[in-house]
């Protein structure tokens, strides 16, 4: 028996779906024989088969998601101890990177020959870092898409082909209609066109494809949709309860913000504030609220620099940054993501304004570069935007401080000792306290607060 | 005081309108002036060599894809469709003779010599070189687009310098002639009058940009106007692409300076095991290319010839089968390299400094062995 993990199909890629099976349990294959569709980020790839044998267990289903690394396939070699034509081979890359590391570690005193396990285990996979995670927040629908490869990148557009017109091809092609290209096996479809199916409950393999390689489009769900509501009216009551598969994005982000839960000691300071002010001043200029509330934060972080310091706890380190990146929390239909403004002290309240709308547009638009996705070392989320008064947000992995701003709220309050109606705003910090007192965050966040009631005060700052 | 600017002269320039071809689809032997006196010793038996050449070439090819899915490579550019643009070239060839090329010359590798064990270990990401340079005389592969031109190019000025009789040859694809680097070569070539060929498969595509975005006249005309000539060749017929090699070889070596081949031909896979063609191509223009294969051409003229072509197929699949064996063994087999090594080929001579780095090195890998 020889199991055989998943490799990385792409470079650099930890994980890859199953399209299709092209071959049963039991089925008897030949060597490269192709066994599967098997799409990664990058492409849809065949996969032939690494040996002669019987197929003993397929280890995943279609449509699932396999990590590189897991067992794949067995095989039944039709040879107990394994040593068939292509014994010793195992999956790819991550059993390779296993054995680059016990051949350093065992240069002086070579281990037995020819012993190898028929399963090498695959190390841990690649550790899932919010990099990943925002990998897939940029990963934009339909958008044209850079993506790099080892040898150069590759351009890719989620719809049509799109090329420039040629001019010396040595003979003009005839484009063959592909609408009527007869696939076998289930239906496929982009990623994209896959959620909207899910978010629909509809099922893809009872959608008709109209797209270019049997490929299910956007418009055939759309279409599909108001068919299957019709008969999901009919349908018998709903379960009590479903549980689908958390992928993407949403995955990513649960496992950073499990992450920094549980290693980080977080503690939050509030403070109601008389935004009154600034707010004035934000209807009438050029800048917006979040702007200005930025220009405050950041004028507060010069005096308390530990703000944006980031804890190492693996080699006890507080790390400084020359700069302060001021990340802002943009809420997408794909999930959270945190959007960098570089250099943010550099910049007036307009620059500011301009950058912030800018990155919760392509945000929006999954265009943000790993960089930007990734540079930021402190956050202002603005959670006033659903209409709440604050909470305790959880630090964006690596951070130390975030700034939650609340819903703007007319209140009565004490205002030069009278009563009288003012917009105000809780503004809280969580902080990682290891690196922050209660002293630091309260003096953060009090600078933060002087300056948003009075915004004169900027200048003196 | 006037200037004249010269246009670049087409007359350099051979198979503009239409690109030299020998070997008809159906495999008749079409006549041409320019290539026909330098195939006159091409009988059944040397176009059966060619077609043996090219299967194996594309048996390499296939194996090493797979290889890749199975995770054995960590990529691999395929040349699938640009057999013959190798084979022909690779062929005309003297041993003393260079090769520069790019990271897809598989078939000038294979037909070179190059161990495919030590071939393995560029793609698998073990070495940066799979070969001895020196000792099948081809450069390691290079990714860096057109670089090769100017390494080619300085090779072969050297040689004329030491009046050594030697030519080399550099292959590049349509993409790599945006690139400086490949017209700094030209230009070099043409001032030295290098002993050098510029061979260009034109795939039609870099990545996923069409040539025609980067060039709106044919490839072939560019060396022109730097008084170089050039020949726009079918690079599927390996016997038009073996003629014009011979041309552009013998130039070479006889004095006459340098020559530029455009090989006109398709890249029917991928740019590389990562890469997703559908994306930027339609399947209609795959299928066109492939009416245009390489090697079913060679099949039809051998048939024509009256060639046994069941006994022909069958060695040439055993050949091509026993290679692929060799590979796949020579992949599973392959050592990692140690830590160690990154130390051998920073200097040709050992410096104090880095056997010191060395053995910081060493002490420091046996400490973490102490402990676990
Ligand atoms: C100097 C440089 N620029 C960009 C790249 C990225 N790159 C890798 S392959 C490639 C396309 C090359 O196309 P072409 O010269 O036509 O060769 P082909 O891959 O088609 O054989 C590019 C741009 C690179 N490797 N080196
Ligand atoms: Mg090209």
């Amino acid at each position: 028996m020889k199991t055989f993990l998943l490799p990385d199909l792409g470079e650099g890629l930890t994980d890859s779906e199953i399209v299709a099976w092209k071959v049963a349990e039991g089925d008897t294959v030949e060597l490269n024989q192709p066994l599967a569709d098997i799409e990664t980020a990058k492409a849809v790839v065949e996969l032939p088969s690494p040996y002669e044998g019987v197929i003993a267990k397929l280890h995943a289903g279609e449509g699932e998601t396999v990590d590189v690394g897991a067992p794949l396939i067995d095989f039944d070699l039709g040879d107990d101890d394994g040593a068939a034509p292509a014994a010793g081979m195992t999956a790819a890359g991550m059993t390779d990177a296993a054995a680059t590391t016990d051949a350093v570690a065992t240069t002086d005193a070579p281990g037995p020959v020819g012993e190898e396990p028929d399963v090498v285990s695959a190390p841990a996979s690649a550790p899932e870092t919010n990099v990943a995670a925002q990998a897939e927040a940029v990963a934009a629908d339909d958008k044209p898409e850079k993506i790099s490869v080892l040898v150069g990148s590759v351009t890719v557009h989620g719809g049509k082909p799109t090329r420039s017109k040629r001019t010396w091809d040595v003979e003009p092609f005839e484009r063959a209609a592909l609408e009527h290209t007869q696939r076998r096996g289930p239906n496929r479809a982009m990623p994209p066109v896959r959620k909207l199916a899910k978010d629909r409950g509809i099922d893809l393999q009872s959608v008709r494809p109209s797209g270019a390689d049997g490929l299910v489009t956007r418009a055939d769900v759309e279409g599909a949709g108001t068919a299957s509501a019709a008969s999901a009216a009919s349908a018998l009551a709903a379960p009590a309860s479903t549980r689908e598969k958390v992928t993407g994005l949403r995955k990513h982000t649960a496992a950073a913000m499990t992450k920094s839960a549980l290693t980080v000691p977080h503690a939050a300071t509030f403070h109601q504030v008389d935004v009154t002010e600034t707010l004035a001043l934000a209807k009438s200029g050029d800048a917006s609220f979040l702007a200005l509330a930025s220009r405050a934060i950041l004028l507060a972080a010069k005096r308390w620099p530990e703000v944006t310091a980031s804890f190492h706890a693996d080699t006890n380190e507080l790390e400084r940054f020359a700069h302060v990146n001021l990340g802002i929390a943009v809420s997408t239909d794909r999930g959270l993501v945190v959007a960098s403004v570089d250099q943010a002290e550099t910049m007036d309240a307009a620059q500011l304004t301009a950058q912030i709308k800018d990155r919760a547009v392509r945000a929006r638009e999954g265009k943000l570069s790993m960089e930007e996705l990734t540079s930021s070392n402190i956050t202002i989320s603005n959670v006033g935007v659903f209409g709440v008064d604050g909470g305790i947000p959880i630090l964006n992995p690596g951070e130390s401080a975030i700034i939650a701003l609340g819903a703007i709220r007319k209140l009565p309050w004490n205002h030069q000792g009278e009563i009288v109606l003012r917009d105000v705003c809780t503004v809280t910090v969580s902080f990682d306290h290891r690196v922050l007192d209660g002293r630091e965050a309260a003096g953060f966040l009090a600078d933060i607060a002087a300056v948003l009631e009075r915004p004169a005060l900027a200048l003196a700052r | 005081m006037s200037i004249t600017v010269p246009a670049p002269d087409p007359a350099l320039a051979a198979g503009l309108d239409c690109p030299l071809t020998v070997l008809d689809l159906d495999g008749t032997r079409l006549p041409n002036e320019l290539l026909d006196p330098h195939l006159t010793d091409i009988d059944e038996h040397a176009l059966t060599n060619l077609y043996v050449d090219m299967v194996r070439v594309r048996r390499l090819d296939v194996e090493a894809f797979a290889l890749t899915r199975q995770g054995h490579l960590v990529l691999w550019p395929p040349l699938l469709g640009q057999e013959a643009a190798q084979v022909g070239p690779a062929r005309a060839l003297g041993e003393k003779d260079w090769v520069f090329g790019s990271y897809r010359e598989h078939g000038f590798a294979l037909l070179r010599g190059a161990d495919m064990g030590e071939f393995s270990r560029i793609w698998k990401a073990y070495a940066h070189s799979g070969w001895d340079p020196q000792e099948i005389r081809m450069a390691p592969s290079q990714i860096i687009i057109g670089a090769q031109s100017l390494h080619g190019v300085g090779y072969a000025m050297a040689a004329k310098m030491d009046g050594a009789d030697e030519v080399a040859l550099t292959a590049f694809g349509d993409g790599a002639t945006s690139e400086g680097d490949v017209n700094e070569a030209l230009v070099w070539a043409a001032s030295f009058q290098a002993p050098v060929v510029f061979l260009c498969q034109n795939n039609q595509y870099a990545i996923s940009e069409p040539v025609g975005l980067q060039s709106g006249v044919p490839l072939a005309l560019r060396p022109t106007g730097f008084g170089i000539p050039s020949m726009r060749v079918d690079g599927n017929d390996v016997l038009a692409m073996h003629a014009a090699a011979r041309i552009a070889i013998d130039r070479a070596r006889t004095g006459g300076g340098p020559t530029f081949i455009e090989a006109v031909t398709y890249r029917r896979g991928p740019h590389t095991t990562t890469d997703d063609p559908k994306r930027y191509r339609d399947e209609a223009e795959v299928e066109a290319w492939t009416a245009k294969d390489p090697i079913e051409r060679v099949e039809r003229a051998l048939a024509r010839c009256g060639a046994n072509m069941e006994a022909v197929r069958a060695e040439a699949k055993i050949r091509a089968d026993q290679l692929a064996k060799e590979f796949r063994a020579a992949c599973e087999h392959a050592e990692p390299p140690t830590a160690d090594e990154i130390f051998d080929n920073v200097y040709a001579q050992p410096s104090r400094r880095l056997e010191r780095q060395r053995l910081e090195h060493r002490a420091f890998v046996s400490s973490i062995e102490a402990k676990a």
